[in-house]
């Protein structure tokens, strides 16, 4: 049985632990190909004002949706949970010819967008269990 | 060692291992430092400090280590050695080595102090290639080597660094000398913005009744433009108005663009002949 803990997405965590985490996408997220560029959405809670007679004056979309330019693109399409931060933006890196901090700054703040609009996790080393083989994994976003 | 990097810093020079970039830097000719990270940690920092007169060295580690067994007691503090002429000394806890070295560089007339952090393991041998590698440059030379954050350069000497701006993917380097400017800038990921004309490009970032021809610059296509201040002038104070000049080529083998603008007066036109970027080979 996993264990899951939610942390602020702005919470501070060490460079080695955001570069051991693996991030996932959320299973409730679609994608959408519209002209040339991908929108991503999830769907939101719904509040209690979202409901008639409110929603009737006020059309409250049920998604929250993000454009994604093409490099989004590529490292959305990289975070499919099998790889680390770290692989992610090294791959990054090497495509767009950047150095590795550079290439760590840009992605990371990419996902830390993403993490706050709840369309990614980060799946963290959890200290305390061992490794990612124990099992055990953190939600540290 | 894996491979290593050349950086050349306000005439001061060393190399590091490849994965170590610069996150922190000064650009102060009287005290400064550049901080260095791998992927995970901080690894070195490496700071100056102006002094005209040779300072007593022993003295300075000697405080230096003394200020560090008052901090932590349970530290262990090496004896002072020497690798080239650093004067150096290592420090250990139980979470951590550090190594601290001091030399007195007579020709550019600094102090340097090199702080190495090793929370997983100390490796000698970078340490030591990395303190032997460092030499500076002639004070009196008329070019002065730049080489950091992606961009190598040689810029005359009478061009002094104002400031040093870094963003991923973006550099820009602002130096300046009697009131004219010369601002070179480095821009990763041009697919995503180049519409595949360098021309057309620098017309998007210039005025727009500048004329833009071609040119070439380190064996690629280059856009140049030059520019008069078009402000209302008396005649007399003609020689008062500014001239730019800009020139930009796309490196296709880096997928990066490079751009040099320098900014004088018509009545003392700058050289900017010596000015060379280098982007590939």
């Amino acid at each position: 049985m996993s264990v899951t803990t939610k942390i602020n997405p702005d919470t501070p965590v060490s460079i080695p632990q955001i570069l051991d985490a693996v991030p996932t996408r959320n299973s409730a997220a679609e994608q959408v190909h519209k002209n040339g560029s991908m929108i991503v959405r999830v769907p939101m809670r719904k509040r209690w004002y979202m409901n008639p007679p409110v929603s009737w004056l006020f059309p409250f979309s049920r998604y929250r949706r993000i454009s994604l330019d093409t490099p989004g693109q590529e490292v959305w399409e990289a975070c499919d949970g099998m790889h680390t931060m770290e692989q992610i933006i090294d791959k990054f890196a090497v495509r767009h010819f950047l150095s590795f901090h550079e290439a760590r700054l840009s992605v990371m703040e990419f996902v830390r967008q993403l993490m706050r609009r709840g369309m990614l996790v980060l799946v963290g080393y959890n200290e305390s269990s061992g490794n990612y083989t124990s099992g055990k994994r953190e939600v540290v976003g | 060692m894996s491979t290593r990097e050349k950086i050349q810093w306000l005439g001061m020079e060393l190399e590091v291992p490849d994965d170590w970039e610069i996150v922190r830097h000064s650009t102060g000719l009287s005290k400064g430092r550049l901080i260095f990270i791998d992927r995970r940690f901080q690894r070195l920092q490496f700071a100056w400090t102006a002094c005209e007169k040779r300072p007593a060295e022993t003295r300075i580690v000697g405080d230096f280590r003394a200020r560090d067994k008052e901090e932590d007691q349970s530290c262990t503090i090496s004896d002072v050695y020497r690798i080239g002429g650093w004067r150096v000394y290592t420090r250990r806890n139980d979470a951590t080595i550090i190594t601290r070295a001091g030399l007195y560089d007579p020709r550019c007339k600094r102090w340097l102090d090199c702080v190495f952090s090793w929370p997983n393991g100390r490796e000698k041998t970078i340490e030591e290639n990395v303190l032997t590698s460092y030499s500076s440059q002639n004070p009196g030379a008329s070019i002065m080597h730049w080489r950091a954050f992606g961009l190598d350069m040689d810029i005359p000497a009478i061009w002094k660094i104002r400031k040093a701006e870094v963003f991923p993917g973006a550099t820009k380097f602002v130096y300046e000398q009697n009131n004219c400017s010369l601002t070179i800038r480095r821009r990763a990921m041009a697919p995503y913005y180049y519409c595949g004309s360098v021309e057309e490009y620098l017309a998007g970032k210039t005025a727009g009744n500048t004329s833009v021809y071609r040119g070439t610059h380190n064996g690629h296509h280059a856009a140049c433009a030059r520019a008069k201040e078009r402000f209302f002038r008396p005649r007399w104070l003609k020689g008062k108005r500014k001239v730019t000049r800009e020139c930009t080529w796309f490196c296709d083998s880096k997928e990066t663009f490079f751009h040099i603008t320098a900014s004088s007066f018509i009545s003392r036109p700058a050289d900017f002949k010596n000015v060379v970027v280098r982007c590939c080979n």
